[in-house]
């Protein structure tokens, strides 16, 4: 026998021996006066009145008190869980994945979005866009090279200093095999303005800046260790990108990564001409106490009476002030604050699973509590006994979710696109995330324990004590049956989002592309300018390679083009401009793209009429061009037949450059799966005259051997024409397309991972209220069996009780589907937010699982033999 | 809380611990002395229930207007042997200047110039 105050500490062991003192010397008393010793004993029994109580009392009155209650509590809550290790088992599991999949998702949103860049003051760095409000979009955070170089020299109040970021993809040669690698240019302050210092040598000086200083370069951390092999001396040391020596001047510290994934710096001079009208990010530190809105406002005046910008008609452009943050978190934002919204929904269903389970707990124990209301013990303490208990169960599973979190941060970002989640390296446990993982355990258990608390508390102690468990398990009913309706409806809501994600990434993957990717292989390159100075010698090179790729055994079509489908990067956009033809006043945009005879029998596009280039469309033979479907119906309706033998102006050449129209091919994506098929004009390689339109080249091969067999043989002829050169990718184009749907595909599997976890929970709820229901009515089901019920009426009540929750569940998760699933309609291609046959779906799916889960219960209920369940009362 | 008696009376919240130390200025006692005197000096009209004298003696010991140990009885049983602090018998002096007061207040109300109805 335990009793409350025994062995525990001197005081408790004085308190007895003081209380146990004051009824010795009652009964003394009392048998003094004459009473027997029975007489004296039960009397001052009597006298004395409740022993526990009494001494609890006492109790209260100590100093350090809260502390001691909590530990007995938490003592008693533990025997209590040890004695039920199937319910606790199943709580803390229940619980641990609740708060796992939330920490998870926390510790990277915290990673990512919430802890401030590791830069000096970091709160004050702002990221400047400024852009005609035709091309702004949300994403889109960047100025002119012109805006940019007037801002800087003005003179400003609320900024301290600007510096600009562009990317710079380079071919690094002299160590190991020619590497193609990803760096930035930078203004030469940008170490100054971001409050950062390399961590051996020094930064850019400002006159680094000009295109006549010499070359420098600075190397970032894993750039150092992975090429260079950590080696302090390479400071100083001459390294050579794209075919020009620079000088390495500094080696940036592990913790800086800026632009995301950035492998090196260069000053941003040579390209940084007013007149070019590139758009690149800034970045600008405000003076300090300046607030964002404050630099917004003096930024707009000062845009205003700028030279350059001055001249805008007021309203057609957008002028922004975000955190420096946004340049690199902006694409992942939206997917992350999506996958938390999942999760939420998750911990919810988690939460009312297990509330459920603590209802069935406490109706087991309705008597035990009973009695402890009769020895004396008050409401407020039960309640608060219980609660324990509940946040006891929530911290154990809150303590493995945080374990199972470690594990599932890792899991995400691993199954992301590559990109996606950027700021990896700061995606980690730390203070806050302890904070909020105890925090949601804390409150989830409270949350999940008071209403089974104040329910099993709010009878009368005479009704608990009078009446059967049995009667009494139904009183708490209604509540339950609320929660598992509760459970269902949050699993219909992330069942719809999961179900809208699947059937749009099932759309973007069997839209017609106009293109044939399996089968094809390609290979990407770029061209130095140092090697290839003229768009003729890059012309012959690419005619060089595709004839020795053609000669590759197994290798059926061979061709170049400069921007292949789906890979993203920029692709030349120009007006469209027909000698003769409708429309022609208008602007009409399409893609211009570079390519060499059998490119389009390569990538299987259809040549709907006329002829594809060929060799002989040389620099001395009339210049051609190819244009797609949709700009010859365009303007040579209705069937586009008319444009062949039409001369349109070059793109990117003189006003009186003309190339004759000689075929016209199907339309097909180009940049991202989720976009139309769009128009595009083709020019052959062998008349490219414009030097940017060849910088890049994507040679593509269409084979029916393995791409892994045809590789190597592809790297062998590039590296025998030109040794030095570096392949950025060489995959098949299947690759390619899976890649770029990467990212619709990340966002539906994760979502369909929650919404399994939340119609697994829900099922188990269900699952759990029917059993119950079944357990408790056994003498009702057998009083029905005895009365004649056929099997089919028993399966009928149970079916009925399961459509009692199912059916306001789904009416209800519908709805809130209804409301919610339009926060997806950016993840969502050609698919409505309440897409009907999405929803049809779902309410089936949840249909089905109920059904699953009430199957067990309908068996046993059929089973019940009525004379057990008669004779057991 | 008044456990069937025909006359004894409930105490206010605060009184039981005035009326505890009153009782202890008369010499050190233990729990149940402390019970009998009350009950003896309030001519059995208080009877102060265990579940209300422990606490608030536990209650004057730990704000230090009593303290305790442990001695053992006439009849050789070890009791909890309260005792009153000075600091208790301050307190004592100025309870006892508020409990005048509002007893006199009491009084003014209840017995208005008018006679007392019966």
């Amino acid at each position: 026998m335990n009793l409350p105050w025994r062995s525990r500490g001197n005081r408790e062991v004085e308190l007895d021996r003081e209380l146990h003192s004051h009824f010795e010397m009652a009964v003394a008393l009392r048998m003094e006066r004459g009473e027997s010793r029975a007489e004296a004993e039960r009397n001052a029994r009597l006298e004395f009145g409740n022993v526990t109580h009494v001494a609890e009392v006492t109790r209260d009155m100590w100093g350090g008190r809260r502390l001691e209650t909590l530990r007995r509590d938490l003592a008693y809550a533990w025997r209590g869980l040890r004695r039920s290790p199937t319910f606790t088992v199943v709580a803390v599991l229940t619980f641990a994945l609740g708060i796992g999949a939330t920490t998870t998702m926390f510790t990277i949103v915290n990673g990512v979005l919430l802890r401030p860049l590791p830069f000096d003051h970091p709160e004050q760095l702002v990221l400047l866009s400024h852009l005609p409000k035709s091309i702004a979009s949300s994403a889109a955070t960047v100025m002119s090279d012109g805006t940019f170089l007037e801002l800087r020299a003005a003179n400003s109040r609320a900024f301290a200093s600007f510096a600009s970021f562009g990317g710079n993809r380079v071919t690094l040669t002299g160590v190991g095999e020619p590497t193609e690698i990803a760096g930035a240019m930078a203004s030469a302050n940008f170490t100054r303005v971001l409050g950062v210092s390399p961590a051996k040598g020094r930064g850019f000086a400002d006159d680094e800046e000009s295109p006549a200083s010499p070359r420098v370069v600075i190397l970032g951390d894993r750039m150092w260790h992975d090429q260079f092999a950590a080696d302090p001396a390479v400071v100083g040391r001459s390294i050579v990108l794209n075919g020009v020596p620079h000088t390495v001047v500094g080696i940036m510290p592990s913790d800086f990564d800026f632009p995301n994934d950035a492998a090196f710096w260069t000053p941003l001079s040579n390209t940084l001409d007013p007149k070019l009208g590139s758009f690149r990010p800034v970045a600008a530190r405000l003076r300090a106490g300046v607030t964002r809105a404050t630099a917004m406002r003096e930024l707009e005046a000062t845009l205003a009476v700028l030279p350059g910008t001055a001249t805008a008609k007021p309203g057609t452009t957008q002028t922004d002030v975000r955190p420096l943050l946004d340049l690199l978190v902006a694409r992942s934002r939206g997917t992350l604050w999506l996958f938390s919204g999942a999760v939420v929904l998750v911990l919810l269903v988690a939460c009312a699973n297990v509330a459920n389970l603590f209802l069935i707990r406490v109706a087991g124990r309705e008597h035990e509590i009973g009695v402890r209301f009769a020895l004396g013990a008050a409401r407020a303490r039960i309640v608060r006994q219980l609660l324990t208990e509940s946040a006891l169960v929530a911290c154990i599973g809150g303590a493995m979710g945080l374990l199972f979190s470690i594990w599932g941060v890792r899991a995400v970002i691993a199954a992301a696109p590559p990109g996606r989640i950027p700021r990896q390296d700061s995606i980690g446990i730390d203070w806050r995330v302890l904070g909020v993982a105890f925090g949601i355990s804390l409150l989830t258990g409270i949350a999940c324990g008071i209403a089974p608390a104040l329910a099993s508390t709010r009878r009368d102690l005479r009704t608990i004590l009078a009446e059967s468990a049995r009667s009494l398990a139904g009183g708490h009913d209604r509540l339950r049956r609320a929660l598992v309706v509760v459970e269902l409806a949050l699993a219909i809501v992330l069942l719809s989002g999961a179900g809208l994600l699947l059937k749009s990434f099932v759309r973007m993957r069997t839209v017609d592309t106009g293109f044939r990717a399996t089968g094809v292989v390609e290979m990407e390159t770029s061209l130095s300018p140092a090697t290839y100075p003229t768009p003729q010698a890059a012309g012959v090179f690419a005619m060089r390679v595709r004839e020795r790729l053609r000669e590759i055994p197994g290798v059926d079509d061979a061709s170049v083009v400069n921007f292949p489908p789906l890979v993203e990067g920029g692709r030349f956009r120009d007006d469209f401009h027909p000698e003769r033809g409708l429309d022609v006043s208008k602007g009409y945009t399409v893609a211009v793209l570079m390519t060499a005879p059998d490119y389009f029998r390569a990538m299987s596009i259809r040549v709907l009429r006329g002829r594809d280039f060929a060799a002989s469309d040389n620099a001395a033979a009339l210049p051609v061009t190819i244009i797609s479907a949709s700009v010859a119906r365009k303007f040579w309706p209705p069937d586009g037949a008319g444009a062949i033998g039409q001369r349109v102006r070059k793109p990117g050449g003189e006003p009186n450059d003309w190339v004759t129209i000689v075929g016209i091919v199907d339309d097909v994506t180009q940049t991202s799966m989720a976009d139309e098929r769009e128009g595009a004009q083709y020019l052959p390689v062998t008349q490219n005259r414009n030097p940017w339109f060849a910088r890049q080249l994507t040679f593509v091969i269409r084979t029916a051997r393995p791409p892994r067999d045809v590789a190597p043989s592809m790297r062998a002829v590039l590296h025998g024409i030109d040794p030095s050169m570096a392949i950025r990718r060489l995959a098949p184009m299947d690759d390619v397309l899976s890649s770029s749907v990467a990212q619709p595909r990340f966002e539906m599997e994760l979502v369909t991972i929650f919404s399994a976890i939340a119609l697994l929970l829900a099922a188990i709820g269900t699952y759990g209220v029917l059993a119950h229901d079944v357990a408790s009515r056994t003498h009702e089901i057998g009083l029905r069996v005895a009365l004649g019920a056929g099997r089919g009426n028993i399966v009928r009540v149970i079916a009925r009780r399961t459509l009692g929750v199912v059916i306001p569940g789904i009416v209800i998760g519908l709805a809130g589907a209804a409301m919610s699933t339009s926060l997806l309609r950016k993840s969502l291609f050609q698919v409505t937010p309440t897409d009907g046959p999405t929803m049809a779906w779902v309410a089936i799916t949840l249909c089905a699982v109920a059904a699953v889960a009430a199957a067990a219960p309908a068996r046993r209920a059929v089973r019940v033999d009525p004379l057990v369940a008669l004779n057991r009362r | 809380m008044a456990r069937g008696g025909q006359s004894r009376i409930e105490l206010l919240q605060g009184t039981l611990d005035f009326i505890v130390l009153q009782t202890l200025r008369w010499g050190p006692q233990h729990g149940f002395g402390i019970g009998q005197m009350i009950r003896a000096n309030s001519s059995d009209a208080l009877q102060v229930d265990t579940g209300s004298l422990y606490p608030a003696l536990h209650r004057l010991e730990r704000a230090g207007w009593i303290d305790a140990k442990w001695d053992r009885s006439e009849k050789g049983q070890h009791v909890r042997v309260y005792r009153i602090t000075p600091s208790g018998r301050k307190r004592l002096a100025a309870e006892r200047t508020k409990w005048d007061r509002m007893t006199q207040a009491i009084a003014g109300i209840l017995n208005p110039p008018r006679e007392r109805e019966s």
